[in-house]
This record gives C-alpha cells, sequence and structure tokens, in this order.
C-alpha cells in the first residue's frame, strides 16, 4: 500500500469513526464546553476585561470652544478609550465614551435625530438619550458610561469619567 | 414435513431443540443488573445541555454587571457558572463508563 492509499484508508478510518460519536461523547464535550464557561465567568469577575472608559487621567483640554448642535471626538482618560463631548440646542455640554456597550463600534453624536439629537450607533441601530448616556432602543445592554467635563480657563476640559449607569456625584 | 403449513418449524423446533444441552441461562446472563442505564445516559445529556443554557445566561449577567461596575454580582454569577460545571461533572462520572 502506497503512502497515498494508506493517507485515504486513515481518512475514511477517521470519517467512519465520526458516525460512532456517542452519547456519551456527547456528555463529554457539553462538560468541557461547561468548565470552559465557569473558568469564563471567573476570568469575566477577576477583571479580565477592559472596561471602556474607565480610570483616570489628568485633566485634558478637549475644545476650546463648542457651539450648539456641534461635538467633538477625542481619547479620554486612556488613548484607546475614545469619547464625544457635544453640546444640546439648549446649551447643555456633556461627553460620554463613544464606544458602543452593544459591539464596541463607533458610536455618533446626530443632531437631526430625534426631538433633541441623538447618540447613535450605526451597527446595529443602537440609540442613547444625549443627557443621560441611557439606552432608547437597540440592542446594547448598558448605557455609555459618561465623561466629567468643566468649562474653565476658555476651553472644554475633560476631569474624570463615571461607570456605566453611574450617577453623577 | 415439506407439504406441512408452516416448513420452517420442525419437529423439534422449541422445547425439542436438540442443540439445548443444558437448562437454564446461557453464558453471561444475569450480568445486567439496571436496564434503564440507556434512558439515564440520556437523561444526563439532557440535563448537561440545560446546564449550558444556564451557564450562557449567567456569563452575560456576570458580564454585564462587571462592566457597569457591579464586581459582587460578576462574582455572583461566576460563583454560579462554577456550582454548575460541578453539576455537570457529577452527571458526567455517574453511572457506567461503558454506557454509550
Amino acid at each position: 500500500m502506497t503512502v497515498e492509499e494508506q493517507e485515504v484508508a486513515a481518512l475514511r478510518e477517521r470519517i467512519a469513526a465520526d458516525s460512532l460519536t456517542s452519547r456519551r461523547d456527547y456528555l463529554r464535550l457539553a462538560v468541557t464546553m461547561s468548565g470552559g464557561l465557569a473558568a469564563g465567568g471567573v476570568a469575566v469577575a477577576a477583571g479580565i476585561f477592559h472596561r471602556h472608559g474607565e480610570g483616570s487621567a489628568p485633566p485634558k483640554l478637549v475644545a476650546e470652544q463648542l457651539p450648539p448642535g456641534e461635538s467633538v471626538a477625542f481619547s479620554y482618560p486612556g488613548a484607546e478609550d475614545r469619547a464625544v463631548a457635544l453640546r444640546m440646542a439648549d446649551g447643555t455640554l456633556c461627553a460620554y465614551s463613544s464606544i458602543c456597550t452593544h459591539l464596541a463600534c463607533g458610536v455618533l453624536w446626530r443632531a437631526d435625530r430625534g426631538e433633541q439629537g441623538e447618540l447613535y450607533c450605526p451597527c446595529h441601530e443602537g440609540v442613547f438619550d444625549p443627557r443621560t448616556g441611557a439606552v432608547t432602543a437597540g440592542p446594547p445592554p448598558r448605557p455609555l458610561p459618561r465623561v466629567l467635563l468643566e468649562e474653565r480657563d476658555g476651553g472644554i476640559w475633560a476631569v474624570g469619567t463615571l461607570d456605566s449607569g453611574e450617577e453623577q456625584p | 414435513m415439506t407439504d406441512a403449513r408452516y416448513p420452517q418449524i420442525k419437529p423439534t423446533s422449541g422445547y425439542g431443540d436438540p442443540r439445548i444441552r443444558s437448562t437454564g441461562p446461557g453464558p453471561g446472563a444475569g450480568g445486567e443488573t439496571d436496564p434503564e442505564r440507556s434512558s439515564m445516559l440520556s437523561g444526563r445529556l439532557a440535563l448537561v445541555l440545560s446546564i449550558l443554557v444556564g451557564q450562557l445566561w449567567a456569563i452575560g449577567v456576570g458580564l454585564n454587571a462587571w462592566m457597569m461596575g457591579n464586581t459582587a454580582v460578576a462574582w455572583w454569577a461566576a460563583a454560579f457558572g462554577v456550582a454548575s460545571f460541578l453539576l455537570a461533572l457529577w452527571a458526567w462520572r455517574l453511572g457506567e463508563r461503558r454506557d454509550r
């Protein structure tokens, strides 16, 4: 038997063996998956994932001015923590992490949507309230984390962050 | 006897079978003491698949809670996941290993 014929024979045997997968094999697979999920749960609780928009950093100048209806993109507190600051038509100034809480797409300020403008994620039509960051439509499971702003010294400064859903102190 | 209605049945069929040399159960008979093991294996598989669904739910809840800063809830979800795994492990080890 040549090498090629041996390989074909081995492949045939393996394919034939697959049909013999038993309930006990399925049970073993399911228990293995269960162990993986248990380990994943512990890893999540231990903090393996980075919370977008969390952390502290020195105050950062976001913009010198921001006219009503306009927004500006920046990063705070880390270089990877993308955020958006916006001023609504009534002059309210606020800023949020612009990383969608659904699947981490970029959230955009859309002044033309809704009654007072919306923070809108185009990936899966997620919509956030621009005053609170709360989810108003779509699949995102959590509100957007807020970035705290201060207007002083002739500019708009990012000075801190809040967790998703955390109220401003 | 070939003109009989049932030619396959010989006069020696049944109790008269000449191959039977002694009465009683044959070799290996009586080893099966728990004939419901097959159903139990199906049940164990169903149980573990249900546990998997619960664990998927728990890891979603835990991740959501952790992302919102509720670390305690995330640890409870993790504990639920580990307890579910131990239950699945028990269901796997239960019963005969030769059951397929």
